[in-house]
C-alpha cells in the first residue's frame, strides 16, 4: 500500500468514527446499548463533547480524503462515503438498539 | 382553515412522487448500472475482455495496425471513431459510420489486426447507458424530453421532501426496524434520502445540464447569432468542412492513414509539455476519409485522473496535416465540464465509483420504500372502502421495480445463453429485457387483482434466482471469476462480484418477506387480503 491509501483509510475510519459520536450526540442514540457505555468511558459523556469531537472527526476525514487526493476527488469522495457509512452506521445503530 | 405550506407540499410529495416514481426508479436502476457498464461489455462480450499485449496504451505501430484494419473492413466510411484503449476497455474499439448511416461498431487488437464484431450485444454502453439519458427512445427527441421531466419532478421531489421531514438532522442516523411496518418504511425512506441527498442534487442538476443544449437548444445559438457551426467551434471544438469534391485515391488514403500515430503522439507530447504531466489521446475522429477536406480530430475526453472532461481537442486537415483549431474549453466551459464530468463517472477511480453505485442504489432503495410506504399507510383504509387504487399501484409497484430489475437479470441471462451465431444477436437480448418486463407488469396486475398474496415474495425469489443463474452461466460459460482473477481481468470480476451481491440482498429480502409480519389486529385481515 501506498501513502495515499494509507491516508485514504485513515480518512475513511475517522469518518466513520466522526459519524458515530454525531450519531450517539443525538438524543435517539444518546443512550445505545453497545456504544454509549464505550463513549462514557473514554469521557465523551455529554452530547456537546461527543457532537464536538464528532465535528472535529468530519473535518480531519475531509482534510486527509483532500490530501491523498486533491480537492475535486477528496471533497466528492468524502461526501459519497459519508453517504454510504452514514447509511451502513443507522442500519448498525438500528439492530443494537 | 387554509393549509399549511408543508401540507402542500405533503400533497406534492406523495402523489407526484406516486406518478414519476416509476420513471425515477428506471432512471436511477440504469444509472447505477451504468457506473459499471464497460464492465458490463466485457463481462457480456468475452472475447473483448483482454489482449495479448500490455494493456492500455497503443505504440505507433499498434495504432498503424488498427487504421489499416478498419480501412479494411470500411474503405469508404462517412466518419470513424476510435476509442482508444483504457483499462476497461483493454480494445481499441471503432465505431464507423457509412455514407447510407449504418452504423457499424468492432474491437480491434491491436497485435493481431483482428476484428470482433461489436454487433454480438450492446452490453452496458449500448443498452443501460443510453436507457438512462433517453429511455431508448429516439423518436423526436421523445426520451430525453421525458427524462427531462423526471429530472425537474425529482429536484422538485428532494425539495418538497427537505420541507416535509420536520426533524431532517435531529433523526438523521434514525431507523426503527421494530417499529410498525408504515414507519419503518417511512423510516427507511427518510434515512436513504437523507444520507444522500448532496448526491441525488448533484445528479439530477448535472443530468440536466448536460442535456440542456438539447431542451433549449435556441439558448446557445443566440449568443453565437443562430450560427450553429460557430456555436459548437467555440462549445466543444467541432469543426465539420463540406466535402471538397475532389476523391483521394486508395494509396493517398493509406498513406494519411499512417501519418496518423505520428500526429497524435506530437499531439500527447505538446499537451503534456503544456500541462507538465503524461497526456494522452483516448478517442479519434477521422471524417470523410475519402476527401481532400478529410479532418483528423484528436481528442482527450476523459483524463485519467480528473474529474473534469473533455479536455483538450485538436482538428486537422488529414491529407495536409494542418493544424486547424487546437480548442481548449473557457474557464466557464471547463466548470460545465467539471460538473458534467461528476455524472459521466468516467474517471479511473474504483473507490469513488463504487461509491456512485451505492448511491444510486440508495435511490432506488429511496423510490422503492416511497412506494412501499404509500401502500401500508393507505392499507386498511383501502381494503375497508373496497377501493381499487391499491391493486393498481401495487401492481405498478410491483412491475416498475421489481419487473424492472427481473428484466435486468434475464437480459443478462439472455446474453449467456443465446448462441453466438444467431442473427440478430443484441436485437434477441433487448427482446428479452422488454418482454420480461411486460410479463413482470401484467403478473404484478393479474396478481394484484385477484388479490394473491406473495405480490412481492415471488418476484423477489425470481430475481435473485436469475442473478444466481446469470452468474453461474458465466462461471461455465468463461471460467467466471477464477479465470478473471488469473488474467487480473477485474472488469468482469467486478460484475460478477456484483451479481453476487445482488443474490445475498435479494435472499436476505425474501427472508425478511417471509418473516412473521409484526401487524395489528386491525389491520391483519388487509394484510391477508394482499
Amino acid at each position: 500500500m501506498q501513502l495515499n491509501d494509507w491516508l485514504l483509510s485513515l480518512g475513511m475510519a475517522l469518518l466513520y468514527i466522526g459519524l458515530l459520536c454525531t450519531a450517539l450526540s443525538q438524543q435517539k442514540h444518546f443512550r445505545h446499548r453497545h456504544w454509549a457505555g464505550r463513549f462514557n468511558r473514554i469521557g465523551l459523556r455529554s452530547p456537546g463533547v461527543r457532537r464536538l469531537t464528532g465535528t472535529f472527526a468530519l473535518l480531519g476525514s475531509a482534510g486527509l480524503m483532500v490530501f491523498s487526493e486533491g480537492w475535486g476527488f477528496g471533497l466528492v469522495l468524502w461526501l459519497m462515503a459519508a453517504a454510504a457509512l452514514a447509511a451502513l452506521l443507522a442500519w448498525m445503530l438500528a439492530h443494537g438498539n | 382553515m387554509t393549509p399549511s405550506i408543508r401540507q402542500h407540499m405533503a400533497w406534492f410529495h406523495t402523489w407526484f412522487g406516486l406518478v414519476i416514481g416509476f420513471l425515477l426508479f428506471s432512471v436511477f436502476w440504469t444509472g447505477t448500472l451504468t457506473v459499471f457498464d464497460k464492465e458490463f461489455d466485457r463481462w457480456m462480450h468475452p472475447e473483448s475482455r483482454s489482449v495479448q499485449s500490455q494493456c492500455c496504451s497503443l505504440t505507433a505501430a499498434q495504432l498503424e495496425t488498427v487504421l489499416l484494419k478498419v480501412h479494411a473492413l470500411a474503405p469508404e466510411p462517412a466518419n470513424i471513431r476510435f476509442h482508444l484503449p483504457t483499462a476497461r476497455t483493454p480494445m481499441p474499439s471503432v465505431r464507423i459510420t457509412e455514407h447510407d448511416n449504418t452504423l457499424k461498431t468492432y474491437y480491434i487488437d491491436p497485435d493481431t489486426g483482428k476484428a470482433l464484431p461489436g454487433e454480438y450485444t450492446l452490453g452496458g454502453t449500448g443498452f443501460f447507458f443510453p436507457f438512462h439519458y433517453k429511455f431508448n427512445i429516439a423518436w423526436m427527441n421523445v426520451g430525453y424530453y421525458m427524462l427531462g421531466i423526471a429530472g425537474l419532478a425529482m429536484l422538485t421531489l428532494l425539495i418538497s421532501g427537505v420541507v416535509l421531514h420536520r426533524k431532517l438532522l435531529a433523526e438523521f442516523f434514525l431507523f426503527r426496524p421494530k417499529k410498525n411496518r408504515a414507519r419503518s418504511l417511512l423510516d427507511l425512506h427518510n434515512l436513504s434520502s437523507v444520507v444522500a441527498l448532496p448526491f441525488y442534487i448533484t445528479i439530477t442538476f448535472s443530468g440536466l445540464l448536460i442535456l440542456f443544449s438539447i431542451y433549449f437548444q435556441w439558448a446557445t445559438l443566440t449568443a453565437f447569432d443562430g450560427d450553429k457551426a460557430a456555436s459548437q467551434k467555440a462549445m466543444s471544438g467541432f469543426i465539420n468542412l463540406p466535402p471538397s469534391g475532389f476523391v483521394e485515391n486508395d494509396n493517398q488514403k493509406l498513406a494519411a492513414l499512417k501519418r496518423i500515430p505520428a500526429i497524435v503522439q506530437a499531439r500527447e507530447a505538446a499537451w503534456s509539455a503544456a500541462l507538465g504531466e503524461h497526456t494522452t489521446a483516448d478517442a479519434i475522429n477521422i471524417r470523410n476519409l475519402g476527401d481532400s477536406n478529410a479532418l483528423l480530430e484528436i481528442r482527450r475526453v476523459f483524463p485519467e485522473r480528473s474529474i473534469g472532461m473533455s479536455t483538450h481537442t485538436d482538428t486537422f486537415l488529414l491529407h495536409t496535416d494542418e493544424l486547424l483549431h487546437a480548442h481548449e474549453p473557457k474557464p466557464i466551459k471547463s466548470f460545465t465540464h467539471w460538473i458534467t464530468g461528476l455524472h459521466f463517472i468516467q474517471f479511473d477511480h474504483a473507490a469513488l465509483r463504487v461509491l456512485y453505485a451505492i448511491g444510486g442504489l440508495l435511490g432506488c432503495v429511496m423510490i422503492h420504500t416511497g412506494f412501499l410506504f404509500w401502500l401500508e399507510s393507505r392499507r386498511v383504509q383501502h381494503h375497508t372502502r373496497k377501493l381499487s387504487g391499491f391493486a393498481v399501484v401495487q401492481a405498478l409497484s410491483v412491475g416498475g421495480t421489481l419487473g424492472m430489475m427481473i428484466a435486468t437479470a434475464a437480459f443478462l441471462v439472455a446474453n449467456q445463453l443465446i448462441p453466438h451465431h444467431v442473427a440478430n444477436r443484441a436485437t434477441l437480448e433487448t427482446d428479452v429485457f422488454y418482454s420480461v418486463w411486460v410479463l413482470a407488469i401484467v403478473w404484478a396486475f393479474i396478481n394484484a387483482v385477484t388479490y394473491k398474496s406473495k405480490q412481492w415474495l415471488t418476484p423477489t425469489w425470481l430475481f435473485t434466482a436469475l442473478c444466481a443463474l446469470a452468474w453461474l452461466l458465466n462461471q461455465i460459460n468463461t471460467g467466471g471469476m477464477v479465470t478473471a482473477l488469473r488474467l487480473q481481468e477485474m472488469n468482469s470480476f467486478a460484475i460478477d462480484v456484483g451479481l453476487l451481491f445482488m443474490v445475498a440482498s435479494g435472499v436476505y429480502a425474501a427472508r425478511k418477506l417471509t418473516a412473521p409480519a409484526r401487524v395489528s389486529r386491525l389491520n391483519k385481515e388487509a394484510f391477508e387480503c394482499n
